[in-house]
């Protein structure tokens, strides 16, 4: 494993020793072992079932376990009162979760809960003048009004990223902020955050499935396979397919960006599975069938 | 119309309603009763010794179980799981029966000691019910309906034994109390009824910005900042009030905290800051109004109230299971 690409001077604010967790005796994270530091844009890669989603959900304190074994700022998170935590952490969950319908407005300005002890719901100036610049960063002033529930993927996906804005935690989780898009809304989104994580130094840390999008151009990868941390480390480090088999069982090609360079990574299939080029795809093939 | 109009409306028809409902019934009350609050003559006494206090009370106990209605519709995320059909009636009608039964009398801070044993029972209801849920690990919708269900129709037979223990003169009152009537509506059951009703709806109005990320996800909230437990007893707590309440005072009325709020909801939002009151408002003049039926429909005799909502409330149950808006049940 190799260290992570950030300056290691900066005290770690989320540390993680020996993390398991099973839910119904079944065993989902196995002896996870980690440190974030501020600044740092983390992709979390793994197979299915992996146990990404979970690990960002224990570390947030959103699924039980990690009370004792995650550490926030030195401070064990069964320690955390929930507000204080929401002010540290924000979740922006996978776009698949159902979600009431709900002025874009009033569900960002839900997003201050944590920002003070205010009974009968009354948000403050301060609240609506968080709310409102946060859709302004997202680019969604002019959805203000429109319910959640009429908009598309990447609206709704931009909708919940400036939610976790008025929430004006410094370290964001992600669960798969691209899945279920486009390429427009998808690559509209990654800007966002890369912007988001260079310009307010948003700590940023996602799960991400496609490699291509999201992963490798983030500063650091860890990679997760039957709950268990495979890897931790720069992407360029994983851009071998030794190790790409490894944590996907798969076969995999590394290409280079036409245009800028950047690796890309491709599967490969097998042998067996590959049509063979110099076959016509109507012609007889030579010696298969019986 | 925005939600802050919806309020508005639902509370002109909350003084309509107060105003014109104890000018219905059997006997017709002229005007000038109204200008003599202590006077003894009769068309004195009966509206102000009988009809107002009656129609008072049928109002609280609308506006309770609507706005308890509106805050498990939102905590549980599905407008079936109501106070009602998680059991939370039937334990605490179990608890004013067993009240009955064993003579209970303890002193309550000047209010009925009934509502303690019937707020015990519906708060060990609500618990048993979410904690059979809760067992198998995770959390279904499914399975809370069903247990609410079962605990329900415990309840219903532990009544039934309470009533065939009694003599007759006990188990007349029991029938009386728990029939989900108001026509043993006074004074006292108004006064009773007030306290109780705006300590639970003002307490679950202060857990309005929590009610609102609730109904938008559990990790969500808990995401945001909520702690998920400590709200989700708090609204216990509250809501079991509500219910048990009325229940004791007035009988479990059924399907009002399940109609009222989710049609509420439908025209107002789901931003509880507005749903409450509109709940509230809306809840009491639906059974004011349900109430002024069951009171002039066969004068001179009476239906009871609960009746009327059940006759209204299961054919909304219907149409919310097999509507267009089903889908959204996700049960």
């Amino acid at each position: 494993m190799t260290a992570p690409a950030t300056a290691p001077t900066s005290e770690p604010i989320l540390a993680v020793a020996d993390l398991s967790v099973a839910i119904d005796g079944k065993r989902l994270l196995e002896q996870i072992s980690l440190t974030l530091r501020a600044g740092e844009r983390v992709a979390v890669i793994g197979p299915n079932g992996a146990g990404k989603t979970t690990l960002l959900r224990v570390l947030a304190g959103l699924l039980p376990g990690g009370e004792t074994a995650v550490r926030w700022n030195g401070r064990p998170l069964g320690a955390w009162p929930r507000r204080d935590l929401a002010r540290l952490v924000a979740f922006v969950p996978q776009l698949s979760e159902r979600l009431m319908p709900c002025p874009v407005y009033d569900f960002v300005l839900l997003a201050r809960y944590a920002h003070g002890e205010r009974w009968f719901s009354g948000a403050d100036r301060r609240d609506r003048h968080a709310a409102w610049l946060a859709l302004e960063a997202a680019g969604l002033t002019a959805l203000a009004d429109r319910d959640l529930s009429t908009l598309s993927g990447g609206e709704r996906q931009k909708v919940l990223i400036a939610a976790a804005l008025a929430q004006e935690a410094p370290v964001w989780f992600l669960d798969e902020p691209a899945a279920f898009l486009d390429y427009r809304q998808e690559l509209e989104v990654r800007t966002l955050l890369a912007r988001l994580h260079r310009e307010a130094g948003k700590t940023v840390v996602a799960v991400v499935h496609d490699l291509n999008r999201g992963a490798l151009d983030s500063d650091r990868i860890i990679a997760l396979q039957r709950g268990r941390l495979v890897f931790d480390g720069p992407p360029a480090a994983l851009t071998d397919p030794a190790r790409l088999r490894i944590i996907f069982e798969t076969d995999f090609e590394i290409l280079r960006h036409p245009v800028d360079g950047r690796p890309l990574v491709v599967t490969r299939e097998s042998e067996a599975d590959r049509p063979r080029a110099d076959t016509a795809p109507t012609g007889p093939s030579d010696g298969e069938r019986p | 119309m925005t939600p802050r109009r919806w309020v508005l409306l639902t509370a002109v028809g909350a003084v309509l309603s107060l105003g014109l409902a104890p000018w219905f019934g059997a006997q017709p009350i002229p005007w000038e009763a109204i200008r003599h609050p202590g006077g003894q003559g009769t068309a004195e006494i009966l509206l102000w010794q009988i009809r107002l206090p009656r129609v008072a009370t049928a109002f609280l106990a609308g506006a309770a179980l609507s706005v308890a209605g509106a805050a498990f519709q939102a905590l549980f995320r599905n407008p079936l799981a109501t106070p009602f059909t998680l059991g939370v009636s039937s334990a605490a009608s179990l608890g004013a029966a067993l009240h009955l039964r064993l003579g209970l009398a303890f002193p309550f801070f000047g209010l009925p000691d009934i509502c303690l044993t019937s707020f015990l029972g519906g708060l060990a209801a609500i618990l048993l019910v979410y904690g059979l849920t809760r067992l198998r690990g995770g959390f279904s919708t499914a399975r809370l309906l069903l247990a609410g269900v079962a605990v329900s129709f415990v309840c219903s037979s532990l009544i039934m034994v309470v009533h065939f223990t009694s003599d007759a003169y006990d188990s007349f009152r029991l029938v009386r109390r728990l029939m989900g009537s108001l026509s043993a509506s006074g004074p006292d059951t108004m006064w009773g009824l007030l306290p109780l009703a705006v300590a639970g709806a003002l307490f679950l109005a202060a857990q309005a910005w929590e009610l609102d990320l609730l109904a938008l996800g559990e990790e969500l909230a808990l995401s945001r900042g909520v702690d998920g437990r400590r709200v989700r007893h708090r609204l216990f707590f509250a809501t079991c009030l509500l219910e048990s309440a009325v229940a004791a005072l007035c009988g479990p009325i059924g399907f009002v905290g399940l109609m009222v709020p989710h049609l509420c909801r439908l025209r107002v939002g789901n931003v509880h800051r507005y749903l409450l009151p509109a709940s509230f408002l809306a809840g009491g003049t639906f059974l004011t109004v349900c109430d002024t039926v069951a009171r002039t429909l066969l004068a001179p005799a009476e239906l009871p109230v609960g009746v009327i909502t059940s006759l209204l409330g299961g054919p909304f149950f219907l149409w919310l299971l097999l509507g267009p808006r089903a889908h959204d049940l996700e049960v």
